[in-house]
């Protein structure tokens, strides 16, 4: 009886070794084509193909050392009587897991429809954040107060998403006033001289300018710039500087509302001085 | 041939002028010091001396040496491409070929020691030129822009040292006026050569065939014919291949096909 524990055990360890074996080699194997593939042939390619590639390669991987483990283990067996139970056992699986299959599934449509890709800054409903991993059952956005948020891919395929970044160019819209008393020309002159100065601003497409609406206090403008897309920050920082220096220059009324204070019903409006 | 060799002694401040720009150069123990300022008024050329503590602090980057003192400066030509567009219309009669001499602000290229790619501490435009977009919203090429009255490029300008003149042929090889509205010079394909105190490339040759045809550009592999006595200073910044074809036009419609 001892002599067939024994044995059983014998073999056990065996199997035990082989299949750690078959861990190592395996695990070894997987990493060493992901950096194989990474220093021949990736480079040529784009983040998110690698990305994809890289994740196939390690889930292809797994599947098939797993298999071999239960090759190893001789648990076809086991196996078998499980795939018998798996009847019941789908079922109760489908419904607890409809969520993420629904989820894999989104996940293949956006892979296939590539709204965007890694590294892209999108808008998701109200959030704002650059593209940070693509995975089997969501995205990741890392948004730009660096917050790490997760989006099931499910909820992306069914909301609207804007990606900002996917075009190399962007027009930047700025909404302006002047005052009435204002020649819109000679604005409408200035802006544009403004756009030509400033390097960052796109020579073509060519400035949009357009006079939106009388409004309370003022006429209101549309001033859009074109830009290259990295250039977002540096080119909205200058530029309002220059629309306020320029129009101080030319003596051009940025108007605002004005508030008179009255100290009490009987009395006089407060006066007020201007100072040039 | 070395453009501009400098031998900086140390604590001491160089200033190079060109154009609005003003390039502080200092050599601190193994260490160059580059400082950028810019000057209201336009030098007429590149000048080069000793100077001062400069007016107005420049924005410093240092780098660090093999404690040589020797600085090399090369002109090359901007980092992007470059697209000429004439002041007023343009236009090349059928079956005739113009040549103009459009001028592009240089870059300065300083070189720690020696002319080795690794050794690139600094490149400094000498104007700031504006950017602009050649092709489509979704699809195109970002570019910087010159304006060129072309009346006065037909020769070769007399005094243009901080500029680098690039000879463009165009021929019209159709039975059709060609407006020329828009010239993209792939500057990186081109050669620097100094003649007479005058930067120069080689000929870019444009053959235009017709709407719908595609251009063909070729760029010579010689100083242009103007340049007497022209010694290369400065290689292209990428290998061309063979062919190069690109879209060198954007003709305007006639009103007819609308």
């Amino acid at each position: 009886m001892n002599l067939i524990n024994f044995e059983l055990s014998l073999e056990m360890l065996h199997k035990l070794k082989a299949v750690v074996v078959t861990l190592i080699v395996g695990y070894l194997l997987i990493h060493g084509m992901v950096l194989l593939l990474n220093r021949v042939m990736f480079k040529k390619m784009s983040k998110q193909t690698r990305m994809l590639l890289t994740k196939g390669i390690v889930y292809a991987g797994i599947i098939i050392i797993g298999l071999i483990v239960i090759n190893v283990l001789e648990l076809k067996g086991v196996f078998a009587t499980l795939l018998g139970a798996a009847g019941v056992l789908g079922i109760v699986l489908g419904i607890a897991s409809q969520t993420s299959i629904g989820n894999i599934v989104s996940g293949l449509f956006l892979i296939s429809e590539k709204p965007f890709e890694l590294g892209d800054l999108i808008r998701v409903g109200d959030k704002l954040g650059v593209v940070y991993s693509i995975d089997l059952l969501s995205i990741k956005l890392k948004t730009l107060d660096n917050l790490l948020i997760r989006i099931p891919n499910q909820t992306l395929i069914s909301t609207e998403v804007t990606n900002i970044t996917k075009f190399p160019i962007r027009r930047m819209d700025i909404d302006l006033s002047v005052a009435y008393k204002e020649d819109l020309q000679r604005v409408i002159e200035v802006l544009r001289s403004i756009a030509q100065q400033h390097p960052l601003c796109l020579d073509e497409p060519e400035p949009l300018i357009i006079t939106k609406a009388f409004n309370e206090s003022g006429i209101d403008l549309i001033f859009g710039l074109w830009f290259e897309k990295s250039n977002y920050v540096q080119l909205r920082n200058g530029i309002f500087h220059d629309i306020t220096r320029r129009f101080a220059e030319e003596g051009i009324e940025i108007p605002f509302p004005h508030l008179s204070v009255y100290a009490g019903e009987a009395t006089k409006p407060m006066p007020v001085v201007t100072r040039s | 041939m070395i453009w501009k060799k400098l031998v900086l002694e140390p604590n001491t401040s160089y200033v190079w002028k060109a154009g609005r720009q003003q390039v502080y150069l200092q050599k601190r123990n193994k260490e160059w010091m580059l400082g950028i300022c810019q000057s209201e008024t336009a030098e007429s050329g590149v000048v080069l001396g000793q100077s001062a503590t400069p007016s107005e602090m420049p924005v410093w980057s240092s780098y660090t040496g093999d404690g040589g003192n020797e600085l090399l400066v090369l002109p090359a030509l901007p980092e992007l491409p470059v697209v000429v567009r004439p002041i007023a219309p343009f236009q090349v009669l059928p079956g005739q070929t113009a040549v103009l001499y459009p001028d592009i602000p240089l870059t300065l290229q300083f070189y720690a020691g020696s002319r080795k790619k690794e050794h690139l501490i600094a490149e400094i435009n000498s104007e700031r030129l504006s950017q602009t977009w050649f092709g489509e919203p979704d699809e195109g090429l970002l570019a910087y822009v010159r304006y060129i009255n072309f009346a006065d490029a037909f020769q070769p300008p007399e005094q243009a040292e901080h500029h680098i003149v690039c000879p463009v042929r165009i021929s019209n090889e159709t039975q059709h006026v060609l407006p020329v509205e828009r010239l993209l010079l792939h500057v990186d394909y081109l050669t620097v050569y100094t003649s007479e105190s005058t930067l120069f490339t080689n000929e870019i040759r444009i053959k235009y065939h017709g709407e719908g045809q595609v251009s063909d550009v070729l760029y010579a592999s010689q100083p242009p014919a103007v340049a007497k006595k022209a010694q290369q200073v400065n290689a292209p910044r990428s290998q061309r291949t063979h062919n190069v074809i690109s879209r060198s036009f954007h003709i305007i419609k006639s009103l007819t096909q609308y």
